[in-house]
């Protein structure tokens, strides 16, 4: 699974959003196969927006199933309501709240933090995965969350320098309206069956259906990082 | 709408999903109580084969009541424990000799840490009562802690809890759990009879008082409404 999603995934140029239907119970793992997919097989750097779960979680989870971290960014906007007293080892980049998630495209572009300035640099991002889209819900309105997708494709429409790719995970029988929505601004929804198979791809509207595909080990090891530039610049 | 956002997950237990809104919350900590003979290991055992019959991924912690080996010689009774299904989607860990030397904050690594190796979206921990027990540390901050990351973990955790003659329930577990099942015996006559009750499950419109249950080879805890 992790060769089959890398290549849907990556094999086009541009900015894209990349929409995959997973059964809710499945979301922490498929998530995983995508970071390996991304940081390993094709030696991508992204960027990790947790919502859903404080990100030593995943943290954690990445480093026992041998996922290297060097090349991720992990936007945090959970940790400071959860009061989790869990360690972690990677440390977020930034802290912010779950609600008015419509700002985030902005603060991602540029973050004043007191008398410090952060800025990702999203020019060397490669990817974007949100964990997870459905959480935005419990947070925000379902006006403020459609806002934030459309002011989202905006600010990957700015990123011309080259194309970021954006997967989301969702449930879409727990929000059909929301995966609407996003399946429209996506170039193409996947969807994943309970037995964690590609069932078939959808491409501008295109049902592609594809042959069942056996899902590998996600712990199995692939490689590590590379000496890319950081991602993240401190003014 | 609201009820879009709260997945759940199927209980396994014939019954008790239409007196909870079709399952429990996922994720989510639930609390099963009860006094020896109740039927709390084959409740939790039945949660977990239930999931794993559905692809989902189950793990089993036991503490210090009934070691693993005997557990799964009674389970073997029960037609749906599946051995087939031992070592794989249902992992089972004995967390006994640890707990004889552990400190809170050790106990709490050695299960997150199990956790995140299994990456299960069923957990039982059979019984947690016992760690009161045996915690030299504030078990209430223990409480919070565990149930706090068992959630993050995106899994549905069932605890089982042991009480004592005219207890109902362990009282400082009850705070930091999302749900609270009685399961009860009760005098009648010259009958012992067996009963659940749903005491609180947060964020679910649930069905409150006591409902009959049964204990069958075939189903094991089956809730008996149709009686009512």
């Amino acid at each position: 699974m992790v060769h089959a999603v890398s290549s849907i995934l990556t094999g086009e140029e541009g900015s894209s959003i990349y929409l995959l239907h997973v059964k809710y119970t499945n979301l922490v793992r498929v998530n995983l196969v995508l970071l390996k997919a991304l940081l390993e097989d094709k030696k991508r750097r992204g960027l990790m927006i947790t919502i859903d779960r404080p990100h030593q979680y995943l943290s954690h989870l990445m480093q026992l199933h041998g996922v290297d971290q060097t090349n991720l960014v992990f936007v945090d906007a959970i940790s400071l309501h959860s009061a989790d007293t869990k360690g972690g080892e990677v440390a977020p980049e930034f802290q912010m709240g779950p609600f008015h998630i419509e700002a985030l495209p902005d603060f991602l572009m540029k973050h004043e933090d007191g008398g410090s300035s952060f800025q990702i640099d999203m020019s060397k991002i490669d990817f974007v995965i949100i964990d997870n889209v459905s959480t935005l819900l419990t947070y925000n309105s379902m006006a403020s969350v459609k806002r934030f997708f459309q002011r989202y494709v905006d600010v990957l429409k700015s990123v011309k320098s080259r194309g970021i790719q954006t997967a989301l995970v969702m449930d879409r029988d727990q929000h059909t309206e929301l995966y609407e929505f996003i399946s429209n601004l996506s170039r193409k929804s996947i969807e994943l069956g309970q037995d964690m198979l590609i069932k078939g791809v959808r491409v501008m509207g295109a049902q592609v259906p594809l042959p069942s595909m056996a899902v590998p080990d996600a712990s199995a090891s692939v490689g590590s990082g590379n000496d890319s530039p950081p991602i993240l610049e401190r003014k | 709408m609201a009820n879009a956002a709260f997945p759940r997950i199927e209980s396994g237990i014939p019954g008790l999903d239409e007196m909870i809104e079709g399952g429990f919350p996922f994720p989510s900590v639930i609390l099963v109580a009860g006094s020896a003979g109740s039927g709390k290991t084959t409740f939790a055992q039945k949660f977990l084969f239930a999931g794993a019959d559905k692809g989902e991924q189950g793990l089993f912690f036991s503490t210090l009541s009934e070691p693993a080996q005997w557990m799964l010689r009674y389970a073997a009774q029960f037609d749906f424990v599946k051995p087939e299904y031992y070592g794989k989607e249902v992992i089972y860990c004995d967390l006994g000799n640890l707990l004889r030397k552990c400190t809170s904050e050790e106990l709490l690594a050695y299960i997150d840490q199990k956790v995140a190796e299994v990456m299960p979206q069923r957990i039982v921990i059979d019984p947690i009562t016992v760690v009161s027990s045996m915690m030299k540390d504030d078990y209430r901050v223990f409480a919070f802690d565990l149930t706090t990351r068992l959630k993050n973990w995106q899994a549905t955790t069932m605890l089982t809890g042991e009480v004592h003659p005219g207890e109902l329930y362990p009282a400082e577990l009850s705070y930091a759990v999302d749900g609270v099942i009685l399961l009860m015996l009760s005098d009648e006559g010259d009958a012992r009879r067996k009963y659940i009750e749903v005491l609180k499950m947060r964020g679910t419109n649930h069905l409150t008082g006591k409902q009959s249950v049964d204990i069958t080879r075939k189903d094991g805890v089956i809730v008996l409404k149709a009686r009512f």
